[in-house]
């Protein structure tokens, strides 16, 4: 049986309302990714280490999103969709169940920020901060 | 001056018989009128031995140095027979001086064990019997130096020979001899030397003279008062600092207040710091897996659950198929051992159960296909991810704990209270640490310039020291001028000196050699003068001055030109010494040998020929020689007792010829 990421789908996939383009433009600066891929995947991240842990997700159907980059410029797209075929053992349409998890977590970002954001001025703060929020103690713990 | 006897002891073919080898008359002072004395004998008779003899008897192993064939060959087998080890060899010379006799003994022992002279030879001159006090001076007084003695004892023959050779270079060689012309060329040549040292060492010393070191003074006095300047500057400026500080802080600044910057200099610094890191973090490209931080727990998670996962029936049966037909008919199945070694199982083979309890079971893969290429890309990840957690942990501990003490000094800066007024204060403290900083920093331009100053004023002293060694050196090379003045002197006279020796020379010479020549020829006419010039070239000249061209000149006649130049060198020499002359008349012609004789007889010298029997001693000769024959010995050789040949004289009576047997001979 050929196995093709994510069904061979051909796109990685953005907010498409403007209030999220908004924030997904500020927090990518605001975190220094390089690309917006890095914050897509930082956001999934989020979501499914909180899924891990068995905190209970917001995961919501029919997103508005739209073309960000090509499925071959995705580097870490074996590690998701092995993710999420393996770990949720989701097998049809796991792009669309990646792309679930990436706005739950770009939710969950979006908390942070209203919360916590305008207090801090440096990026490796942010990430502490993020981190700290998101496991709720020190990553030595 | 006369020889008159010569006594020989193991000296070459002349064997002493224990000591009753007879005298060799070489002057009968019963005829004292007749002046010339034969030694007649062929070739190999001892004639050359006897002016040998005279020659090591006044000059030592000066003149036989190592010795070679100097003892008698039969008198070192005589002593050797006799179990003996040295040899006495002398040669006793009586001479005949203004009436008074002298014996002249030089002897010496030769150790026949290594063919040497036992130490130098030695010299004896006995005077009425006594020994005189300095026989060295005695003979430096009565005989020319063994160089010019060689124009008194020779070889006719030889000298004849080589003025057929070379005329011109055997002339010049001759006339230089005489002069010491050698030893004056020797000294002007160590005078251009000299020169050439002088010179050398003038070009040397010039080389190593600077001569702008007296502007590079000046340049770095220059320089120094510009940097002395500078300090007074600096100096000014630093009190101009010092009035502002006190402006600042009439007293010094309170604790409170340095305490206060301090804690703001503090926070200012944790900011920079906590700036610094954030910089880093940014730049170390570890943003970009910040997510690998969080899928840590999922990716192990996951793959624990893929490694427990079960192979399904139909997984099984679709490899056991593929296995199966790769094995073939000779075996019947596949395993794997814990150390995951491949076995196959031949067909009849029996496996233990115990055996296959110890194997693995054959996992092929997930339900999906893919168990296999997901655990490798987890693996991968888990091991980023690690590395991830790893980099960024220390990030965060470092920004953490600068994050603390940044907090704790913030604080520290409420409780003081970050009041306008110690804002106020802080400022002026600043500006106060500021101007100190300047104040430093021109002190130690100052140092700096101070420093300088020294390496400036040590370099003067040395451009100093430097000018003064030039001006040494420029004292030294006006004393070698002066040297060179003296040497160009000394060289000019030493010149001139040589110049007027040749003149003198050969006028003297030229004069001699022509008398010498007007007596011994028949056309006085044709040959009236010999010419010798400066430059060597031997001319013939005639009476009316005419300069005779070599082919008018015939063998015999250049002979006798060339003898009677010869004769007049030894004239020059002004010393009255008996002339022992090998084959005088071996290479003459008939009538010019007579003509030459005559006229040597006339100037009354002793003359001591060595003539050969059949050659020069001949029916003929002797009738011509007969009224000046002193003596006439007989040179003779002979077997002693059967033994080796050894040479021996007698006298014989000089109004006879001596007939001869030549084939006794």
């Amino acid at each position: 049986m050929p196995y093709e990421l994510f069904e061979g789908k051909g796109n990685v996939r953005k907010p498409r309302l403007k209030k999220d383009q908004e924030f997904f433009d500020r927090a990518k600066k605001k975190l220094g990714f390089p690309e917006e891929l890095d914050l897509v995947t930082f956001c999934a991240a989020v979501a499914l280490y909180k899924e891990h842990i068995g905190e209970s997700l917001d995961k919501k159907d029919n997103l508005s999103l739209k073309e960000m980059a090509k499925m071959y410029s995705f580097k870490k797209r074996k590690l998701y969709d092995f993710i999420i075929l393996n770990r949720l053992e989701v097998r049809e349409n796991r792009l669309e169940e990646f792309e679930k998890y990436f706005y739950a977590g770009f939710e969950i970002l979006k908390e942070w920020f209203e919360q916590y954001g305008p207090d801090v001025t440096s990026e490796i703060e942010r990430f502490c901060g993020i981190l700290d929020y998101i496991i709720g103690s020190s990553l030595d713990d | 001056m006369k020889f008159v006897k010569l006594k020989l002891k193991n000296f070459k073919p002349y064997y002493d018989k224990q000591d009753t080898q007879k005298e060799i008359i070489l002057f009968d002072e019963e005829r004292k009128d007749k002046n010339i004395t034969l030694n007649i004998g062929p070739t190999g008779h001892g004639k050359t031995s006897i002016s040998e003899a005279i020659l090591w008897c006044v000059f030592g192993d000066l003149y036989y140095k190592d010795w070679e064939d100097l003892v008698n060959t039969l008198s070192i087998e005589v002593t050797k027979q006799k179990k003996e080890n040295e040899v006495n060899t002398s040669v006793e010379l009586v001479l005949e001086i203004e009436g008074e006799h002298y014996r002249v003994i030089r002897s010496g022992s030769y150790d026949i064990r290594n063919g040497q002279k036992m130490g130098e030879s030695e010299l004896f001159i006995l005077h009425n019997g006594e020994p005189i006090s300095d026989s060295i001076w005695f003979i430096g007084n009565h005989f020319p130096t063994l160089t010019l003695m060689k124009y008194f004892i020779f070889d006719a023959d030889d000298i004849l020979k080589k003025f057929e050779e070379n005329r011109e270079g055997t002339i010049k060689d001759h006339i230089n001899k005489i002069v010491g012309v050698e030893k004056l060329n020797e000294t002007i040549n160590s005078l251009e030397k000299v020169m050439g040292l002088y010179n050398e060492e003038s070009r040397e010393i010039e080389s190593g003279i600077h001569g702008d070191i007296a502007d590079k003074i000046k340049e770095k006095e220059v320089d120094k008062a510009k940097k002395e300047d500078a300090i007074t500057q600096l100096g000014g400026e630093i009190q101009d600092l010092r009035k502002e500080k006190q402006r600042l802080f009439k007293a010094s600044p309170s604790s409170e207040v340095i305490k206060f910057s301090e804690l703001v200099d503090k926070r200012d610094e944790l900011e920079k710091k906590t700036l610094e890191l954030n910089k880093r973090f940014k730049e170390s490209n570890i943003i970009s897996d910040m997510d690998l931080l969080l899928l840590d727990c999922v990716i192990g998670d996951v793959l624990k659950k893929l490694n427990q996962k079960q192979t399904t029936k139909e997984e099984f049966e679709s490899s056991s198929t593929v296995i199966k037909s790769s094995l073939g008919e000779n075996y019947s199945g596949i395993f794997f051992g814990k150390k995951k070694n491949t076995h196959l199982i031949k067909k009849g083979a029996r496996i233990w159960d115990e055996d296959l309890a110890d194997l693995e079971k054959l996992s092929l893969g997930s339900g999906e296909g893919i168990k296999i290429p997901a655990i490798e890309t987890f693996k991968d990840y888990e091991e980023k991810a690690n590395k991830q957690k790893e980099t960024f942990g220390k990030y965060e501990k470092d920004f953490d704990t600068t994050m603390k003490e940044l907090l704790k000094v913030k604080n520290e800066i409420k409780q003081i209270g970050d009041t306008t007024k110690n804002k106020e204060l802080k400022e002026g403290y600043k500006k106060f640490r500021k101007l100190e900083k300047q104040i430093v920093g021109k002190k130690n331009l100052q140092e700096e310039i101070k420093e300088e100053i020294e390496e400036i004023e040590k370099d003067i002293k040395e451009l100093r020291n430097q000018l003064k060694r030039d001006e040494e050196q420029e004292k030294e090379i006006e004393q070698i001028e002066e040297k060179k003045k003296e040497t160009q002197i000394l060289l000019y006279i030493s010149k001139k000196t040589r110049e007027k020796f040749l003149d003198d020379l050969l006028a003297s010479v030229n004069r001699t050699a022509s008398e010498s020549l007007r007596s011994t020829v028949k056309d006085t006419d044709r040959f009236h003068s010999i010419e010798i010039d400066s430059n060597y070239k031997f001319k013939v000249k005639q009476k009316n001055g005419k300069v005779l061209e070599e082919g008018q000149i015939n063998k015999g006649n250049l002979q006798i030109s060339m003898m009677s130049f010869f004769f007049g060198l030894s004239k020059y020499l002004r010393k009255k010494i008996p002339y022992v002359i090998d084959d005088p008349l071996l290479r003459l012609d008939p009538g010019h040998d007579k003509r030459l004789i005559e006229q040597l007889s006339k100037t009354n010298d002793q003359l001591i020929f060595h003539l050969i029997p059949g050659k020069e001693y001949t029916t003929d000769s002797f009738k011509w020689l007969k009224p000046y024959i002193n003596i006439q010995n007989w040179l003779y050789r002979e077997k002693y007792r059967g033994l080796e040949l050894v040479s021996y004289v007698e006298s014989k009576d000089v109004e006879k010829i001596v007939y001869f047997d030549i084939d006794k001979f």
